[in-house]
Formats: C-alpha cells, structure tokens, sequence
C-alpha cells in the first residue's frame, strides 16, 4: 500500500517539478508551498467546523485582551492565563478534523520533496559513495561482491567489506548527466538501485530500504528491497543541496513551511476561510 | 563621436544607453573613465635564472615572447628576502620598516615567546564560568600586523574594480570594496602555518609530535581503528583543551582500500590516493559554539601497515570561522563556483616531506594539486575580469623550489642523479603550469591590457646550516641555565636572559637583550648597545665555514641604516645576510642551541632564499617595457596606482616606473 501511495505523490511531485522546467530550485519550492497551502486552505473550507473555529478563535483573542486590560490585578491576569489554556486547547481540538487529513499527505508530499531539495545529484566529475547494508545473518566477505553501474557511471574503488558494520561500499564518479539503475549483489541475487547524476535539480533516491513502514515514509523513492536479498539498504550518498533565498542559504523543509504559511494567510480570504 | 557615428546611434541605442547608465551607473562610470587593465601575476620565488633556462628550452612559450620583446628586468628584493617581508612590500609600497613585517618569526616582548609576525589574536579577558565550560564575554581580537596601505584598497575606494587571488601577508584581509581572498600567511585551523596528522600501524611508530605535524600509532581490531583528528584549542574550556573530533578508520580485509567514516561522512579511498575536501566541525560548546574547517586525505598505505596523511585543518572556504575574504561571502561564492580549495597560506605538505611521513613522489602529488587547484580558482574569477586590477599569487613555485632544489644542485649533499632522474621535471612542470596561465591572462586582456608577472626573490641552493644561538652561546654573546641541555627545547626556554646580550629569533633577526625593552635586558641603550652591534657585525662576518673555506655570513645590516622607519620594539637590531648555500638552521630559528655552529643542510627544504638580497634580485615580466635599469619590489605599487590615475599614498617612497600600456610589446 504505502508503494502504491509513494508512487501517486511521486508522480504528483515528479509533474509539478516538469512542468517548472528550468526554474531555480528556490522558485520550484515556493511553488509547492503555495500549493501546500492552497491544499491547506481546500481542506479546511471542506471539512473544518468554521464557526467553532471562529468561536474558539475570537476566545483565545478576548482572554489575551483581559491580560492586558486587566494588568493590574494579578488574579485576574491568572486566571485569563488559564482560560487562554483552554481556549487554545479548544482551538487545536476544532482544527484536528482538518489536520487529520492534512497530515497524511503533507508527510508523503515533503517525504517525496525532500528527494529534490534535500539532496542533489552527484555532479559531473563528482564521487559519491555506494554501500550495501547486509542483514546480520549475512557476512560481506561470504560472498563475490559486485557492483555494474549505469553508463553515467564509473566506479572507482574495488569493493570494501566492512566486518565491523557488515557494509559494502564502492565509491563511483559521475561521467555525464543522467538517472539509471545499478546493480550490486553480495554473492546473494542482485538488487537494484537507482543512482542519478547532474548539475540541475532532479529527484534522488539516497535508499531503497526495506519494508518498514516508517522506512517506506522516510524513503519513498523506491521500492521496497525483497526481504530475500539479504540486504536491508543500499545508500548513495548524495550531496546536500544547498538553497539560497536571497543569498541566505535557508534549510529547504524551514523555507517551504514559512512559505506555506505566509501563502495560507494570502489565500484563506478567497476560501473564506478562518484558522 | 563623429557625425556619422551620432547618425548611427538610433532611439533604442540611446535608449539602451541611457537605461544602462541608470542601472549600473558604476560600469557606465567606468567606460566613460576608460579604467585600464592591469594583471599582476604573482609567483613567489620564480627564479630568473631558472625562468631564463625553461624558456630557451622552449617550456616557457608566452613568458619567452614577453622576455624577447624586452619585457624581462631583474626585480630588487627587500631586506631580508623573506616572502612575508618582500610581498607586505608590494602590497603597501612600503619597505619593512614601514609595514612593519622583518622576519617570518617575532616575539613577543613582554614574554619572548616566539610568535608569527604578520598576524596576532588577543584572548577575551573576561569570562563567565559554567561548570567545565568558560564562555568569554567577548569574541577573539584578530588583528592583521601588516602596517601602511593596501594596493587594491586604494584602488577600490578609487573606484578602480580589483580583485586580489590569494592576497599574500593579507590574513585577516583589510576592509575593502576589492573582491580578495587571504592566502600567504593565512594559517590553518590551530593559527599556525599548517599541522598535519599521520597515522600508522606501525609496531616502530610511536605516538609524537614532529616539527609541523603529529604522529599517532593506532590498533587494528577487525580492520578498524580509532582515530583522533587534534581540533583547535578549545577556548570556551577551562582547561583549555583541544577540541577533538574522533574517526574510525578501517580496511578491507583483502582489498587496497579502505573506509574513513567521520561526522556521518564516508571517504572511500584506494591506496596511494587522495580525497577530496572533507568538511569537518570542532565542537567547543555542545549546540552553542564550533569551528568548521576542511581535510583532505591521503591513504599512504594499507598493507602491511595500515597508513593515512591528514592534511592540516584548512579555514573551510565554504563556512569560515575565521575572516578570509571581503566580501565576507565572496571565499562562499569561490566555492559555488569551483569547489573548496585551500586556504592555508603554504598549502604544499612540506612538513610532512621533511619528517619522511610523505615521500617525493606523494609530495609530488600533492603539490600538483594546489597548483591545479590555484588555477582552477584563478581562471575561474578571471572569466569575470573586465576592467581594473587583477592580482593572484602562487606559491607554487617557491614552496617546490625549496623541496626540489636538491634535484638541480648538483652540490648539494642530498643530490643524486638517480634523484635528478626521477624528479628533475618536477620544476619545469610547475613553471609551465604558470606559463600557461600568462598565456590565458595575455588572451583575456588583449592588447590594451597590461600584464606583470612579478616575483619578490630568486632562489639559491640551501646546502650548509648555521646555529647562530650556538656561536653566540659559545662566544660568550648567550646564556644557558643548563649548558648540558643544549639539545633541549626550543622557544629560548633554556637561554638565561640575565648572562644573554644578544639572541637570534626567525631566519634574519639578531637582537640585543635589551633594558626596558626585553623583559630582563642586560644591554644599555646607547653607547653599550652601538658598541655590541659593531663587535658582532665584525665577528659574524668573519666566520668561515671550515669544511669549504667560504665566508658564511656575508654582510650583516643595521636595520636603521637602511629602512626609512625603526619603531617599536619587533625591529630587529641586527639583520643578517647569509652567503649563497648558507642559511640559518631550524633550530636556531626558534631559540634553540644545538652543539655543531655549521653542518650539512640533509633536510629535503634544499632551496632558499633568506640570504643576502643582492644576489637574490627577482622578476619583473611584463608586456610593456620597463625602463627603469633597477626597478625595485616597492616600485610596483606607487607604479600600479599610477597606471590607473590613482593618488600614490604619501608614505609610498618608491618610483612609478612608468611602464607605459602605449608601448605594449603584445601590441607589437
């Protein structure tokens, strides 16, 4: 299931980004926050109980304006600082309708955005390191270790076995631009793994893990490893991206949420939306 | 503009012109002002002689045609011909009694403790202590000691675009409009010239520390080993540790490679190879305060014993936690655009090739690499040359000549020819390395540009060593507490200051132990300290080298007589110049007295230049004659400023030699 659902916000984001095209990666981020927000802003027109939230809201507001009105009495000001408690509790409760919706698909849309802005592909002329990770039962030096790359790919070093954290790895250089799928084995059925060179913004898969859900939420890129390989992740390492806004390099999941927000409040009035 | 030209010039140009003019009113200002071009290549220790011999062998292709046009005079060095002293000259115009800069090595004078010359780092004095940790109140004070003008930063306010490459004597840069990033004398991590790790399974290996570098024995267990990478003195620690980074290092149990992994960052190395930049964090306060530097490795080995170089912890270009560039983003932006690089001033691995932790052949390499790296930076910022003062510096050529000079001098005690054979190519590949960068610049500047390629010395052989604090401790000049420790340590830590007059601190200096000006002085000012310096100028000079007969010191100078300044108390009294082949020895540099006064240099640093600067002139190479028949290193600046129109600062001294831009050879 959560493949089948990996695949629709992969194919989501993976359309979104081609139909930018050539824009810079900061414009292709603001992009999904305001469609963050406008799915936001959707979700809580749909199914929010806007007049609770404007209730509660408008609560939360007047017991603020009591701490101040009310300054010089201190029990007063206690006691509006429990009602503003209240009122926020009762805020965050009428907005977890939305958010029960909202949640779901915000995890595995930023899951899939962090493949673009969280990492870049290795540059032309750049080493990335490749390592197998093998399931306890099997040692790195049992078997013939193997590693066929795509044509985009070199790889560079003979194959390290790691007996200390029962690891493979193979350092490979990109050649030319381009995404494709190497092979590596440990004397065990190959598996595959997708590896993608170049200077633009593209989407990377840095793991393909096994079937945990979590590890199918963190890395979405690709399918689950089968749980007969005796492999339980393979990895890339794959540059950070970094993203300048303005020529301040900003972390991109910090960009996207201050965006979205700052979008969502432009966008609630035509929803005529409260939140 | 004629008639015709106006009748050419329709609405949209003018348009175009005008809209222009409002949007970058800064290159309309210049097109109109018609701001020359000018190129200074800087290539520390290129040595005539050697330039004049590639190029008849035909290695040398632009620079040859730059020399037969008349392009080539002999450039007067400073006293003494000392990189920091010679290029602090070019940069401010000023001989060394006016920048300030005598010696690569100073002291401190309340203290006598030795310290770097050109730059000085003042500890926060108040504290607030929490537990283990003691946050200073304020941040460090970083001070460049470099007095006077800086070239391009009177030409930046003049309006003048510049951009200065690896600025020499330059670390922290001076504020400036000029795009500039620091390179000689910027130190690594720790503030000094540069610390390397080494590390070794070796049963004969023991953990130590060695003359620019430390060694570390380490264990395998299951092809693993733990490492600790030294961080800098960790300031917010009360006992002022050092702030470490721990890595694990690991082979494969049949493979020739092997697996560094440090702070999450995995390095897959084959043997005999080098990484790339590896960007590192020194944690001083968990959360709250570290440093960022950058590494490169090198697996020297991994059978039989497993073996791995770490380069000194460069300034990362990319997160400086020190001041390097002005812009403060600009060293960001280099490394946008090509990538880290090294911002150790002397980048090239010397320490290591002296110590034997590197061989030749990997020092080669390495070597290689800085220059590649230099150019690729280089060519890089020259693509966004237009207008203005273009400056880069290499040193390249110095830091090799001084490693290789054994390979040409066929005198010198560690010369064989099995050597010449191997290595002999070495030089002439990194002369060529910077002919053909002349060639680009030549290209990009086209006819109207100027070119200079300047350097501040020669270079001669470094064959015989002299301990000056030995032959001032056994003439009676010194005194030692514990005259049977003459191997001891250095640092003066074993002089008696109360029976010492005179000691000799960096590769030139000679002071006297002065009253009221070193802290337990023993020379009267005046009279008694005249008569001292005029006794030892007479007894140096006369010393001879028993194995060859030949005078070892050729002249010694006060430096009153010959800078136009003498103030404060980091000017030397005496300032000593070495014959050719002769030099000061190692250990005497740093206050050291070890038994012999002269020996054989058997160190691979073969080639030097701290002697007498009349035999150490270096080049001047540009593609419009010069005129002058001795032109000097501090000509260049006054001489720089003019060719732009520039007021020349009144406290430059030297001649514009008026290479005139009209008599370009190019254009010829």
């Amino acid at each position: 299931m959560m493949d089948g659902l990996n695949r629709i916000t992969g194919a989501f984001v993976d359309g979104v980004n081609g139909l930018l095209g050539a824009a810079s990666p900061a414009v292709v981020l603001l992009f999904h926050a305001l469609l963050l927000a406008v799915l936001v802003v959707a979700v809580y027109a749909l199914v929010s109980n806007q007049r609770t939230i404007k209730v509660t809201r408008n609560r939360m507001i007047a017991r603020l304006l009591e701490i101040r009105l009310f300054g010089d009495d201190p029990i007063s000001v206690l006691a509006s600082f429990g009602r503003v408690v209240v009122a926020t509790g009762a805020y965050l409760v009428s907005s977890l309708k939305p958010l029960f919706f909202i949640l779901p698909i915000a995890v595995l849309w930023i899951g899939q955005l962090a493949g673009w802005f969280e990492w870049r592909p290795i540059a032309t002329g750049e080493s990335a390191v490749v390592t197998m990770k093998l399931r306890e039962e099997i040692s790195p030096v049992a078997g013939p270790a193997s590693l066929q790359v795509p044509a985009e790919f070199v790889v560079e070093t003979p194959a390290f076995r790691s007996l200390d954290s029962n690891e493979i790895a193979w350092r490979v250089k990109a050649v030319r631009a381009g995404r494709g799928i190497m092979k590596c084995s440990a004397g065990n059925p190959m598996v595959e793994k997708e590896i993608t060179a170049g200077d633009s913004l593209a989407r990377v898969s840095p793991k393909r893990v096994g079937d945990g859900f979590w590890d199918r939420v963190l890395w979405p890129g690709e399918k689950a490893l089968a749980d007969q390989s005796g492999i339980s992740e393979v990895r890339v390492d794959y540059p950070r991206r970094s993203l300048r806004f303005f020529g301040f390099e900003i972390n991109w999941l910090i960009a996207l949420t201050v965006a979205s927000i700052l979008f969502a409040l432009v966008v609630k009035r035509p929803f005529g939306v409260e939140f | 503009m004629t008639n015709d030209n106006l009748s050419k010039l329709s609405r949209r140009k003018f348009c175009g012109l005008v809209g222009g003019a409002l949007a970058f009113p800064g290159i309309v200002r210049g097109m109109a002002r018609g701001i020359p071009k000018l190129a200074v290549i800087g290539a520390d220790g290129m040595d005539p002689t050697l330039l004049h011999l590639y190029a008849s062998q035909g290695l040398l292709p632009n620079c040859k045609k730059l020399i037969d046009a008349g392009g080539f005079k002999k450039l007067r060095t400073t006293l003494p011909p000392q990189s920091p002293v010679a290029w602090a000259t070019f940069v401010s115009g000023l001989d060394p009694g006016g920048h300030g800069i005598y010696d690569f090595i100073t002291r401190d004078a309340g203290t006598m403790t030795p310290e770097l010359s050109t730059a000085k780092t003042t500890d926060p004095k108040h504290f607030v202590n929490f537990g283990k940790y003691s946050v200073p109140l304020a941040s460090s004070k970083l001070q460049l000691m470099r007095n006077g003008p800086t070239l391009w930063n009177v030409l930046a306010e003049s309006g003048v675009p510049s951009f200065a490459l690896k600025a020499p004597v330059n670390y922290p840069p001076t504020p400036t409009k000029a795009k500039t990033i620091s390179g000689l004398t910027t130190p690594d991590i720790h503030g000094s010239y540069g610390i390397f790790s080494f590390y070794s399974t070796d049963p004969a290996q023991t953990t130590h520390d060695v003359p620019g570098g430390q060694i570390e024995k380490i264990r395998l267990a299951r092809g693993l080993a733990y490492c600790t990478l030294r961080g800098p003195t960790n300031t917010f620690d009360r006992a002022r540790g050092s702030a470490d980074i721990s890595f694990t290092l690991e082979r494969d149990p049949q493979n020739a490679v092997a697996r560094i992994r440090i702070q999450g960052t995995d390095v897959l190395l084959n043997e005999k190879e080098w990484s790339d930049w590896v960007p590192v964090s020194f944690s001083l306060m968990p959360h709250l305060a570290d440093v960022s530097g950058a590494v490169r490795f090198f697996l020297k080995q991994v059978r039989p014993q497993l073996e791995l170089y770490v380069s000194p912890v460069n300034i990362d270009p990319a997160d400086p936690a020190f001041p390097i560039s002005t812009p403060a983003n600009y060293s960001r932006q280099l490394v946008d655009e090509v990538g880290r690089f090294y911002t150790q001033g002397m980048a090239e691995e010397t320490p290591a090739l002296s110590s034997g932790v590197l061989s030749d052949g990997e020092f080669r390499q390495q070597a290689l690499h800085v220059i590649d790296q230099d150019l690729r930076l280089f060519r890089s910022q020259l693509n966004h040359f237009r207008e203005g003062f273009f400056f880069t510096y290499f040193s390249s050529l110095d830091m090799n000549s001084h490693m290789f000079w054994r390979t040409i001098d066929r005198q010198h005690p560690l010369y064989t020819p099995a050597l010449e054979k191997e290595h002999g190519d070495h030089l002439p590949t990194l002369y060529r390395r910077i002919d053909a960068f002349v060639g680009d610049v030549v290209d990009h500047l086209g006819p109207e540009g100027q070119i200079y390629i300047v350097s501040d010395h020669a270079f001669t052989s470094f064959r015989r060593q002299f301990n000056l604090n030995s032959w001032l401790l056994d003439k009676g000049y010194a005194g030692m507490k514990n005259r049977l420790d003459r191997d001891g340590a250095p640092d003066f830590v074993n002089t008696d200051w109360k029976r010492t007059r005179a000691y000799g601190l960096g590769i030139n200096s000679l002071y006297l132990n002065l009253q009221n000006r070193e802290p337990n002085g023993v020379v009267k000012r005046g009279d008694d300290a005249e008569r001292l310096r005029t006794e030892l100028i007479a007894e140096l000079t006369a010393i001879r080298d028993p194995k060859t007969g030949e005078q070892v010191i050729r002249r010694v100078v006060r430096p009153d007589q010959v800078y136009r300044h003498t103030s404060g108390d980091r000017v030397p009294d005496l300032v000593i110049c070495y014959n050719d082949n002769y030099r000061a020895s190692w250990d005497t540099i740093l206050g050291g007295y070890p038994r012999e006064h002269l020996l054989d240099n058997l160190d691979p640093w073969s080639g030097d230049h701290c002697m007498d600067p009349h035999f150490l002139s270096g080049v001047l190479l540009t593609n419009a004659p010069v005129r002058h028949a001795e032109p000097a290193l501090e000509d260049l600046a006054p001489t720089i400023l003019s060719a732009f129109g520039t007021r020349v600062p009144e406290e430059m001294k030297g001649r514009d030699l008026r290479i005139e831009p009209a008599n370009s050879v190019a254009a010829k």
